[in-house]
């Protein structure tokens, strides 16, 4: 029989838990969800010597065991052997910041209280010596009555003491050394009584005292200035955009061409008929049109991951606190609202960080406001064919100042729905924010890559599950029925599609659509950008062979008036047009009234704004 | 000439170090609506009897930055009158007028 032991790793926020974590499994970790619950699930597997298999599983941080947050009541109930998500553990890790020590016992005293064998890890402690801190671990031991061992989550070196401990042998050999604690039902000491004991601990098994992280005081007089702060963050946003668009350039451009290469390869070795149309039009078409992203949301996500990591991403939300209770948020709603600006869908899931419901509902409600990654394709389509591209002012050129006025009116738009709502819909006392400056750190270059790894693989799954499988619906709804002999439009005028575009053009003609255009909204609801590929198909499958190979924008160019496309581009700013937002709305609120609000208020933007930009533009014109 | 002064940490002059004497006892009083301010405050580190400071003030009347327990905590002014400090007060300044 396979012999499991069972870890959960435990500890405030900012204690360097993951980085544990990703130094103790590295890439043979799983990130996924709890049912039900939607609080991200890191578990992986390593083995030790003697056929024994450790599982174990990151809990989300937690500062106290007082659930107050999903976040916490995972590990609240994980940990109390309550939680119907999770088996009880045989072991706690409780991870420990050894730079920040008094906050932390008082936390392993918390836990003690569990009745469960707990092993400390005591972390960071290259960190500590930096800073001068000197600390007997032998008598940290001592005190708590828990195996302590030091680990430096960083070095690979840093943390075998702790995988050693779990070995067939010396795990025998440490809880024979080792009582577990007794568990205390009911009668948990109060917060202060543990403060009181952690003091005292503290002040014995400290040697030495260590100076304040001088570095990161000297970096918050700048950074959290009033004046130099702010400043500071609009710089690193800026440079966060430009980098995406111009970092991605050569990368997209060889997806670009793998793909083209793909489909020649398949017109040169596929049977002229219907199978390679569908793999030419349909599947490499329509989900190369999606990879070819993947670098843009790559580095945006290396930056969100990177801010985050070095300990910035909080000083922004405190920058950015007051101007976004102005409008009925919290600065911890920053955080999700920039990732949404990567996609929604991460956006929507990090606003579990605020632990207070109703904001938290805003933050998610406006989240797709945010100009995510997959309207870029269609912004970038439309705006290269309709919008030219002279100078405005210095280098400042009115295509990229147009992308910019699309971010900025769904940012402003953003402000406005949350200000309504909190005034209406989730009216009530304003929330509070309260949470951790972390000392700044140097990101580590393995999380950075794990957390890379994983949001590469979250998209790459989505292109070959959900967009692929909508592209071959898509291109099957344009290929049938077959025109009839006397054809005099174009084939997938007759098709399936073309009939439902048709029908939705009834809706959409007011707000200056066509009926490809309508065609194309239908599958575009699987997820924004499939918009471009099945545009794409519409129109190559609509044209010559020639419109095949000729690029779509300059088929747009003919094909639609200046004021259709640009109220394309303001439908787009508001569409609700991606089913996986909505399902992680729904999963996140656990609503579906939610979820139809969401979907019903978007589109009625959209639908508001596509008409009077369409309307607006021709009474100029 | 110093005396010690009891006051709000929302009214605590930046840069000066106190001491905690009473979390949920300062201007505002913590009322059984909102039992988990404190909960909060105590799991961050507040405690009576520890040194604090404030470092820094977000723009436009933003949420303080204090450092506490060697920990520096964001929170807001209307959430820091909740706790009540103890600061020696120079009383030179006020002393020059008479």
């Amino acid at each position: 029989m396979e012999d499991v032991l069972r870890v959960a790793l435990v500890g405030n926020p900012n204690s360097g838990k993951s980085s544990l974590f990703n130094a103790l499994t590295g890439n043979r970790q799983k990130v996924g969800n709890y049912p039900g619950v939607t609080v991200e699930r890191r578990a992986g597997r390593f083995e030790v010597p003697k056929d024994r298999v450790v599982k174990i599983v990151d809990l989300p941080g937690t500062y106290s065991l007082k659930p107050h947050s999903p976040d916490e009541v995972v590990t609240h109930d994980v940990l109390m052997g309550t939680s119907t998500l999770e088996h009880l553990p045989d072991v706690v890790v409780c991870v420990i910041d050894a730079t920040n020590l008094r906050v932390h016992v008082r936390f392993a005293l918390e836990l003690r209280s569990l009745g469960q064998p707990i092993i400390i890890a005591l972390n960071m402690m290259d960190l500590a010596s930096r800073d001068g801190i000197e600390i007997d671990s032998h008598r940290l031991s001592e005190e708590l009555g828990m195996p302590v061992v030091p680990t430096v989550a960083v070095r690979k070196s840093g943390t075998q003491e702790l995988v050693d401990s779990f070995n067939t042998d010396s795990w025998a050999a440490l809880w024979t050394k080792y009582s577990v604690p007794k568990a205390n039902n009911g009668s948990t000491p109060s917060v202060r009584e543990l403060q009181k004991e952690a003091r005292r601990i503290v002040a014995a098994v400290t040697i030495r005292e260590g100076v304040e992280h001088k570095l990161t005081r000297s970096l918050d007089a700048i950074v959290l200035n009033p004046i130099a702060g702010p400043i500071i963050l609009l710089s690193l946003l800026f440079l966060m955009f430009q980098a995406v668009f111009l970092w991605s350039e050569a990368p997209m451009a060889w997806v670009d061409k793998s793909i083209m290469a793909l489909q020649h390869l398949s017109l040169e070795t596929l049977p002229e008929g219907l199978f390679q149309s569908l793999v030419v039009d349909g599947v490499l078409a329509g989900v190369g049109s999606v990879v070819i992203f993947l670098p843009q949301i790559l580095i945006l996500f290396a930056f969100i991951i990177v801010l985050e990591a070095s300990g910035y991403m909080a000083r922004a939300a405190f920058l950015m606190d007051r101007i976004m209770t102005m409008a009925g948020l919290n600065g911890r709603a920053f955080i999700p609202l920039l990732s949404s600006f990567a996609c929604a869908i991460p956006g929507i899931m990090a606003a579990r960080t605020i632990d207070h419901p109703r904001d938290r509902l805003t933050t998610i409600m406006v989240a797709p406001l945010m100009t995510c990654a997959a309207r870029l394709p269609v912004y970038t389509l439309i705006i290269a064919a309709f919008i030219p591209n002279t100078v405005v002012f210095g280098s400042i050129r009115l295509q990229g100042l147009v992308m910019f006025g699309l971010y900025i009116i769904g940012i402003v738009s953003a402000l406005i729905v949350a200000g309504v709502l909190k005034k209406t819909l989730t009216k009530g006392a304003p929330p509070r924010l309260l949470m951790e400056l972390p000392k700044y750190q140097v990101p580590r270059l393995r999380d950075i890559v794990l957390g890379l790894i994983e949001r590469a693989r979250l998209f790459i799954r989505r292109a070959g599950t959900i967009i692929l499988l909508s592209m071959i619906i898509l291109w099957g709804l344009a290929s049938f029925p077959a025109p009839p002999q006397n054809a005099t439009q174009p084939d997938i005028f007759y098709s399936a599609a073309g009939q439902i575009g048709r029908a939705l053009e009834v809706v959409f003609a007011p707000i200056g659509f066509n009926w490809e255009i309508s065609v194309a909204l239908v599958p575009g609801m699987a997820a924004r950008e499939v918009a471009v590929g099945a545009l794409g198909t519409v129109y190559s499958l609509s044209g010559s062979e020639d419109a095949v190979a000729s690029s779509l924008a300059t088929v747009l160019q003919s094909a639609w008036s200046l004021p259709t496309a640009l109220a394309f581009l303001a439908w787009y700013v508001f569409a609700p047009q991606c089913l996986s937002t909505l399902a992680v709305a729904r999963r996140e609120t656990n609503s579906w009234g939610w979820t139809a609000f969401m979907f019903g208020y978007l589109f009625t933007l959209a639908y508001i704004a596509a008409g009077a930009t369409y309307w607006t533009a021709i009474k100029l014109m | 000439m110093t005396k010690s002064k009891m006051l709000p940490l929302d009214r605590l002059p930046h840069g000066l170090p106190a001491r905690i004497s009473k979390i949920g006892e300062g201007r505002i009083e913590l009322n059984s609506a909102e039992p988990i301010l404190e909960d909060l405050l105590l799991g961050l580190g507040f405690e009576e009897g520890a040194e604090i400071e404030i470092r820094h003030q977000g723009p436009l009347g933003g949420p303080l930055a204090v450092q506490v327990d060697g920990r520096l905590i964001a929170l807001r002014p209307i959430d820091a009158s909740a706790i009540l400090v103890e600061t020696e007060v120079s009383r030179q300044v006020s002393g020059m007028g008479a």
